[in-house]
């Protein structure tokens, strides 16, 4: 019956079979000795449920690197967003793709930006753009800030902002 | 009887070992590179479009629209620009802001009953001021667009 077992196959099926309990040449000097098979199909089918889990989590939207001392507002509703320039505005200073830009020259760089054609020499974060951009902001700034970023952004051509925000549920 | 043996039969046992060593190995690389590559917060953009010169977002000429305008004393009001036959009870409508901020869920209500009674109602623009909180801003943003008030903008100074 034991043999029959699961468990008794994979924990004691060796050290019984093998070992000598009474009299017989080992006796007294053979010491049972316990031996543990790890059980892994416990742990494959939990491995399999984490990469699928992690898998369903896999996003093909833009993602967009924030900084971590900005903390986005949240809205009730949003959609995905596209690959486009990020403008990140902290402290009332504007930052085009990490690169802090002051005021006059910061409706040249986003046309530039934005317009540019997709060309195979021009560096990958900025090809395939569209004439939109992507405002990241700490929910705390005032609007005077942006105020200045859309006339800006507007004179350079730009219709489309898409404001970066957290899902609210 | 566990079976019937005519004569001599010599049963083969069949033992398959599978190892699940070189198995565990693949998944816990997978598992590795997912953890590294996953996205754990999934941003969203509320979107606005902007008219530039004389270009305007609505072909039409004075469109209907329902204005969130920003005000330090009395909030947020929402007025009801160019609808014909627009009910009152909807125009002019305030939301004051308490400790802990507006009452997003009123707004909320409030949206859904214009878009009830006026469903060709698609413009909303945001009227901020100078000292309005960018998250406040946004909030109606949202809401503008959850309640399918697809055309919104915001309107600088």
């Amino acid at each position: 019956m034991l043999g029959t077992r699961v468990l008794g196959n994979t924990l004691f099926g060796s050290v019984i079979g093998n070992s000598s309990v009474l009299g017989g040449k080992g006796a007294g000097k053979d010491k049972k000795k316990g031996q543990a098979a790890l059980l892994l199909t416990s742990l494959v089918d939990s491995f399999a449920i984490l990469v699928i889990f992690l898998m369903m989590n896999a996003t093909t939207s833009y993602n967009v690197k924030l900084d971590p001392q900005i903390n986005l507002p949240a809205a009730s509703a949003g959609h995905p967003i596209e690959k486009a320039a990020t403008l990140t505005i902290k402290g009332g200073r504007y930052f085009l793709e990490k690169v802090e830009l002051g005021a006059a020259e910061l409706a040249a760089a986003i046309y530039q930006i934005t317009n540019q054609k997709v060309d195979e020499s021009a560096p990958a974060h900025i090809q395939g753009r569209t004439k939109s951009l992507i405002v990241v902001a700490d929910r705390n700034m005032e609007f005077s800030d942006l105020n200045n970023l859309i006339k800006i952004a507007s004179s350079a051509g730009i219709t489309d902002f898409k404001f970066a925000v957290l899902p609210k549920k | 009887m566990a079976g019937v043996s005519v004569g001599k039969t010599s049963k083969k046992k069949l033992e398959f070992e599978l190892n699940l060593v070189p198995f565990i190995d693949i998944l816990a690389t997978c598992i590795c590179f997912l953890l590294m590559t996953t996205v754990w917060i999934h941003l969203k953009g509320v979107g606005v479009r902007q008219s530039v010169g004389t270009d305007s977002p609505s072909d039409k000429k004075d469109p209907a629209s329902i204005q969130a305008m920003f005000s330090p004393t009395n909030g947020l009001v929402f007025s009801l620009k160019n609808v014909k036959n627009k009910p009152t009870n909807l125009d002019g409508i305030g939301f004051n802001a308490g400790s802990a901020g507006y009452d997003w869920e009123r707004v909320e209500q409030y949206l859904a009953a214009v878009k009830a009674e006026i469903p060709g109602l698609e413009m909303g623009m945001v009227i901020p001021k100078a000292t309005s909180k960018y998250e406040d801003i946004v909030q109606v943003m949202g809401l503008l667009k959850k309640q399918k008030f697809n055309e919104v903008g915001i309107s600088p100074y």
